[in-house]
């Protein structure tokens, strides 16, 4: 079961002026570090706060969400759509809210088939017994956690979203 | 058995009682009424259950435990209906009493009860979110609209105990001014038409979040902080209703924004109470309410939960991932319609063909309440359910004059199909009954009787060995102590001519002993000869090979709904069918020789393993049922004969079971110390196809001799 990790990001909101030292002090030479000048972006060690990014929301299920699609071939599309819309090599800005939209569409259009709503035995026990497992719908459970981040940071402004 | 008066019940007693009544029916019509407000005898459709069983390997676990743990554990869709549906049905059930603003407030109730029940989540601030789940204690002042709206909820579930939780005493008393306003419309007897509709809304809002302070009190691990207020501003907070419809009645509303300042004062008061850096935030939706906070210094919880994620014409589920934690939560069915009893008065559970329902009732002028039934969380509940009416069947058998069927002869694949294709042109399973007179009586339904295969074949070996039974031995054999359970079984065996009724006792026919030695040898096409000399399973068999071929095969069998699970498992047993989730049902009647069985293995194989070698071997089983029609106890038997004579060599690899297939099971006979037993399989689990080997997955090699 390949485990699944959504991070919600933005830029980091910085209180402080920040240094950040071009040189790395386990060398053993500080002699040798130079101070980076923040206020000089043309140096070639130009550091760039608009790189920075905090992490505001992590989720990770712990079941495998795709297990609802008996389709082999519909899970692998769906699975390698999502991990290819939020892959964290593509810029910040082409992986916003927006595209986890276009995301929730594909995945509505999907849950329609039969193929997409079948329920499993998750590989959590149920409070009651532990021999049993919790039955669920990964589809439909999945779809709703989305929905709901999508309510909520949809209008947030400079989100980004990875998938790992 | 139908109990159509009121019994006050618990959670868990109706639990299992609803438990009982998916069995017969897996879909159920999720209906409410408020007695007051609407047409006699007229209910609100507010979509459609689905339940989904757990599957289990213990054969001794009944069909109403599978549904009564589904039932406690969220196994289930509810479809919520679309606007326009739900607008007509209000128009149904008001009739004149509708107006426009009622379904507003309909529309509200249904979104602040699946809210309250988790199973949509309020749409927080994303800044609120953020800071989810807390990593320091914070203080959660709430407000009225966090209680109705869910956010409580929400907060007690995923938040707790790092988020405390502070209700201002203003937050009960507006809600208790909403349960007089609602009582005092609902006593002016008759209620005039133009109130009708204020008299839903105030009913709808007031017991709803009443219901949602005393879980909170009774019901809930979760500790709450109630501040003494002094009496004389919460006085202050309500002032005179002038409304039209209602002014005579001396109502009384909410001065909102004092309320509120109230509301906001009582989180300073905490504030100054507590170390510096200790967090608090006032939940609300209420958008001056968290104005006035960020104004002041104060945090702000804010959500929004009547204009997001709308849940009409949406398919909830009652198993959900937690919004922060690596774990799933679930929401008992029984809650919804708790829930829903609590808001409108009355819901229930209603089979989609006939009467059988449950129904759970708060409120009604007949019942009484104690403080108890809410300490408890008891509701007035009645039901109906597994109400036993002879089957057409058994009447004509045991009556000279009526039409004697004669038994069905032993047919193969085609010859169903033939007979199946003979019927009616609209698709329906026609028997040809035979009179005394020889006149041919068509009959398009079905009947089908309840049984289990494994006490089936407890009831055949025990009258078998004895000869005759009476009902005590009859009711002992089959472990059940009702005259209910044990009709059907009767009429199965009467009407298959497998025995022959003696008053109330059962005397064995020659073909009983026929079909009980096929049991015990194994003998599959002798078993299936001779259970096809059972009529309503015969067309059981001609409509599976008609019409089985597609998933939803079950709804359009023209049988009851409670036996078809009985029928399925004989159907297996006797490898004469197998179903495949999704795909539906197929005869399985092919056993070829083991090398015409290696081709077709191969074949099957071949097109499963186009990017890797190893295939799933519960995928090629049924694959091979699918295209073959070879049953996979026939398959199991035939590659071990294949491989011992050299055409084929086969592999298995994998000891971790496929889980995403857990409900892809087989029922299939073994002959433990002698005495038959059922015992059943999960396909893809990788313990069925190699006795003591773990075989998830197979790959195949031809070998040439």
């Amino acid at each position: 079961m390949t485990t699944l990790r959504i991070s919600l990001w933005r830029p980091m909101r910085f209180s402080r002026k920040l240094y950040y030292s071009a040189n790395s002090e386990a060398q053993g030479d500080t002699s040798a570090a130079e101070p980076f000048v923040p206020a000089r972006p043309e140096a070639n060690n130009h550091f760039s706060r608009e790189r920075l990014y905090e992490e505001i929301y992590s989720w990770s299920p712990n079941e495998d969400v795709w297990g609802g699609f008996i389709d082999e071939n519909l899970r692998t599309h769906l699975r390698n759509l999502l991990s290819s819309t939020f892959d964290a090599s593509i810029h910040p800005g082409e992986r916003g809210t927006n595209r986890l939209s276009d995301f929730l569409e594909q995945l509505g259009q999907a849950m329609d088939r039969m193929e997409a709503t079948a329920w499993m035995s998750s590989q959590q026990p149920i409070d009651t017994d532990d021999s049993a497992l919790l039955l669920v719908s990964p589809t439909h459970a999945f779809f709703c956690q989305l929905t709901w981040l999508l309510e909520t940071f949809r209008d947030s402004p400079e989100i980004s979203i990875t998938v790992r | 058995m139908p109990n159509t008066d009121f019994t006050l019940c618990t959670i868990d007693e109706a639990t299992r009682k609803i438990g009982a009544l998916s069995g017969s029916h897996r879909t159920l019509l999720l209906e409410v009424r408020e007695d007051k407000c609407f047409l006699p005898d007229q209910w609100l459709s507010l979509g459609q259950i689905e339940i989904f069983p757990y599957a289990t390997a213990n054969s001794g676990e009944s069909e109403t435990e599978t549904y009564t743990r589904a039932v406690q554990n969220g196994s289930y869709t509810w479809r919520v209906p679309l606007k326009n549906d739900l607008v007509s049905g209000l128009r149904s059930v008001l009739g004149t009493a509708f107006d426009e603003k009622i379904p507003a407030s309909v529309f509200e109730a249904i979104q602040d009860v699946t809210r309250r029940l988790s199973l949509l989540l309020p749409t927080f601030d994303g800044d609120t979110v953020c800071a989810m789940p807390f990593r320091r204690p914070t203080t959660l002042v709430i407000d009225t609209s966090s209680v109705l709206q869910g956010a409580l909820d929400f907060a007690c579930r995923f938040l707790y105990p790092m988020a405390r939780i502070k209700i201002p005493a203003v937050v009960p008393l507006e809600i208790l001014n909403m349960a007089d306003r609602f009582l005092t419309i609902s006593r002016k007897a008759p209620i005039p038409e133009n109130r009708k509709g204020k008299c839903l809304q105030e009913h709808i809002k007031s017991q709803g979040g009443q219901r949602a302070l005393l879980r909170l009190e009774w019901h809930a691990n979760t500790e709450v902080e109630r501040p003494i207020q002094n009496s004389d501003p919460l006085r202050m907070i309500f002032e005179r209703d002038t409304e039209s419809s209602v002014n005579q009645l001396n109502l009384s509303v909410v001065q909102r924004s004092f309320a509120d300042r109230l509301i906001f004062e009582t989180a300073k008061e905490h504030q100054a109470r507590q170390n510096a850096d200790h967090a608090i935030g006032i939940l609300t939706s209420d958008q001056g309410l968290a104005r006035m906070a960020l104004s002041e210094g104060m945090q702000s919880f804010y959500f929004e939960a009547r204009k997001t994620a709308i849940p009409l014409g949406r398919t909830l589920t009652g198993t959900l991932y937690h919004p922060f934690e690596p774990r799933l939560y679930s929401v008992p069915l029984t809650s919804v319609l708790w829930e829903l009893a609590t808001c409108f008065g009355n819901s229930r559970l209603r089979a989609t063909d006939g009467d059988d329902m449950f129904q759970a009732t708060a409120m009604d002028e007949g019942l009484i309440w104690f403080p108890y039934q809410s300490k408890e969380d008891l509701l007035w509940c009645s039901w109906q359910y597994n109400v036993t009416k002879p089957p057409e069947h058994v009447v004509n058998v045991s009556t000279a004059e009526h039409e004697i069927l004669e038994p069905a002869p032993v047919l193969h694949e085609s010859a169903y199909v033939a007979e199946a294709a003979s019927g009616p042109a609209d698709g329906t399973v026609s028997r040809q009954a035979v009179t005394t007179s020889g006149q041919a009586v068509e009959a398009e339904r079905i009947v089908g009787y309840v049984v289990s295969p494994a006490a089936l074949f407890r009831l055949v070996g025990e009258i078998a060995i004895k000869g005759t039974i009476n009902k005590t031995e009859a009711l002992n054999a089959l472990q059940v102590n009702t005259d209910s359970s044990y009709t059907g079984y009767r009429s199965f065996l009467v009407s298959g001519q497998l025995v022959e009724e003696n008053g109330s006792d059962l005397t064995k026919l020659p073909s009983l002993d026929v079909l009980w030695r096929s049991i015990t040898h194994l003998d599959y096409p002798k078993m299936q000869e001779c259970l096809s000399q059972v009529p309503s399973l015969h067309s059981f068999l001609a409509f599976i090979a008609e019409h089985g071929r597609q998933p939803d095969w079950d709804k359009k069998l023209p049988m009851r709904t409670k036996p078809i699970t009985g029928y399925t498992g004989l159907a297996e047993i006797c490898t004469a069918a197998i179903r495949v989730p999704n795909q539906g049902i197929c005869l399985t009647t092919n056993t070829p020789p083991a090398n015409e069985f290696a081709e077709q293995a191969f074949e099957v194989y071949s097109t499963l393993a186009t990017d890797a070698q190893w295939v799933l071997t519960g995928l090629w089983l049924e694959q091979l049922a699918w295209i073959k029609g070879i049953h996979p106890v026939i398959a199991r038997r035939l590659l071990k004969e294949a491989y011992d004579q050299g055409f084929l060599v086969r592999f298995f690899a994998g000891s971790t079971p496929e889980i995403r297939f857990t409900n892809h099971t087989i029922d299939t006979l073994e002959i433990t110390d002698g005495a038959p037993t059922v015992r059943r399989y999960a396909l893809y689990q990788g313990d069925f196809i190699e006795e003591g080997e773990a075989s998830v997955r197979i790959r195949l090699e031809r070998r040439s001799k």
